[in-house]
């Protein structure tokens, strides 16, 4: 029975992402009349994080945080379009989500290359549990850091990635 | 001088702007999953869909995660050389498949999880975290290319996803809450109602948060919120939409309800009356 109902359920769901027709959605839908299908949970990026151009000097720090606030340390000099990178949950309306980042630094390498430089003090905005829209069961939240520039940093494109997940409880 | 580093950071802004809103979608690795939390009693299977919702192919991994509930109501990764006992039987005894997915835009495909309690494991609740995220593509050839030019550019690629929980149940399990202390409590991202919540029994509890006045109009909703069985306590912070702010006076019943789709059962409630 329960596994009947699963089963379904998931028809129900695979019917409603692949966007088929409403007509079979709706007609699997009435069949089992299960309330498991309600809720999915969906991701988009729209921006990525951008920390502009950099001419290392001597070195120091760029942060860009979450909340687009943008600072820097050090004698790097730190130009162009700096932003956070920004996401959009779609969800149960008014359900509450939770955003978790790597909590240690990530390292950032050279292409064609072995230097590195390193990228940590991950934020987001906004912090921690956030409710997805009462209404449209839709949020957005962005993702800031701190990268920190070496004395002297070999030129180049330096390349990384850094996880993100949205956690339901 | 002052005038001149305004206009500067007046162009930057400017810039930054211009470049937000020309910037095209990072859609690849976009995705869906449905649905959104597996309890398994004593033993059995379940299905998850994962969807490619972004405009291109795309490539996910799927893995099984362990988290801690932290009392601020946050998640912590856990190593698996930091799990304990019952975190650790936990990942043993979840097998799903496939791990590895190759979706077209807007295919999906579904996941089967499988939990097998293995001979004489103790009655309790165990727990995996479902972690679906897209593998960043490889490093297109021009980006290479761009390498060799002088300066210092930075490539960033989030690698983003959904995780859910999963959850077994083995023997009878009673799980049960309180709620105290409501209190308002504004920041810079509006008006809460914040709370102490409170769990007893063997296992994790889970629904919404509601606030009615003496009238019986619902004043705020906060749904999904559980309290995992490592925890006894929590924290929550419940947005007040802002037009409600004004009824906010005279008294107000909070309640903890699992959801609908569960039977809607009233877990706990409390009364109070903001200043």
């Amino acid at each position: 029975m329960r596994n009947t109902l699963r089963l379904a359920a998931v028809g129900a769901a695979l019917a409603a992402a692949s966007f088929a027709t409403s007509a079979s959605a709706a007609a699997t839908a009435t069949a089992t009349a299960t309330a498991e299908i309600l809720s999915s949970l969906t991701l988009t990026a729209d921006s990525a994080l951008d920390f502009g151009l950099i001419a290392p000097n001597t070195g120091g720090t760029v942060t860009v945080n979450a909340d687009n606030t943008v600072s820097q340390t050090g004698a790097l000099i730190s130009t162009g379009t700096r932003a956070p990178a920004g996401f959009t949950v779609t969800g149960t309306n008014g359900a509450s989500v939770v955003v978790t980042l790597p909590s240690a630094p990530v390292d950032l390498t050279r292409v064609s290359g072995t230097e590195t430089m390193s990228l940590g003090g991950f934020n987001t905005n906004p912090v921690g549990a956030f409710q997805l829209s009462p209404t449209t069961g839709q949020g957005t939240f962005s993702v800031g850091g701190t990268l920190t520039v070496g004395a002297n940093q070999v030129a180049g494109v330096y390349s990384g990635t850094f996880a993100v997940s949205v956690e339901y409880q | 001088m002052s005038l001149s580093s305004s206009l500067r950071r007046l162009l930057i802004a400017g810039a930054a702007f211009s470049a937000l809103m020309s910037a095209p979608a990072q859609a690849q690795g976009d995705l869906l999953v449905a649905p959104t939390r597996v309890v398994i009693n004593q033993g059995g299977s379940a299905e998850v869909v994962l969807s490619n919702i972004g405009n291109k192919p795309a490539t996910y991994r799927i893995s099984a995660e362990l988290r801690r509930m932290s009392e601020d109501g946050d998640f912590d990764e856990v190593k698996e050389d930091d799990a304990n006992p019952a975190e650790k039987a936990a990942l043993a005894m979840v097998t799903f498949a496939p791990r590895r997915i190759t979706l077209l835009p807007g295919q999906p495909q579904s996941v089967r999880i499988a939990v097998r309690p293995p001979e004489g494991l103790p009655d309790g609740e165990y727990r995996v975290h479902m972690n679906f995220r897209a593998i960043p593509p490889a490093l297109a050839p021009e980006d290479a290319a761009a390498a060799e030019a002088s300066g210092l550019s930075i490539r960033l690629v989030p690698v983003y996803g959904i995780t859910i929980p999963v959850f077994l149940r083995r023997g009878r399990l009673e799980g049960g809450a309180t709620i105290a202390n409501p209190r308002l409590l504004t920041t810079s991202y509006g008006t809460f109602v914040e709370l102490d919540m409170n769990r007893t029994g063997q296992r994790s509890v889970y629904g919404a948060l509601i606030g009615k006045n003496a009238r019986g109009e619902q004043l705020f909703e906060l749904k999904g919120i559980a309290i995992y069985s490592e925890i006894n306590r929590r924290k929550v912070q419940i947005p007040v939409p802002a037009e409600m702010l004004a009824k906010l006076s005279g008294p107000v019943k909070i309640e903890y309800r699992e959801l609908a789709e569960n039977g809607g059962a009233l877990l706990a409630e409390t009364s109070a009356t903001f200043p």
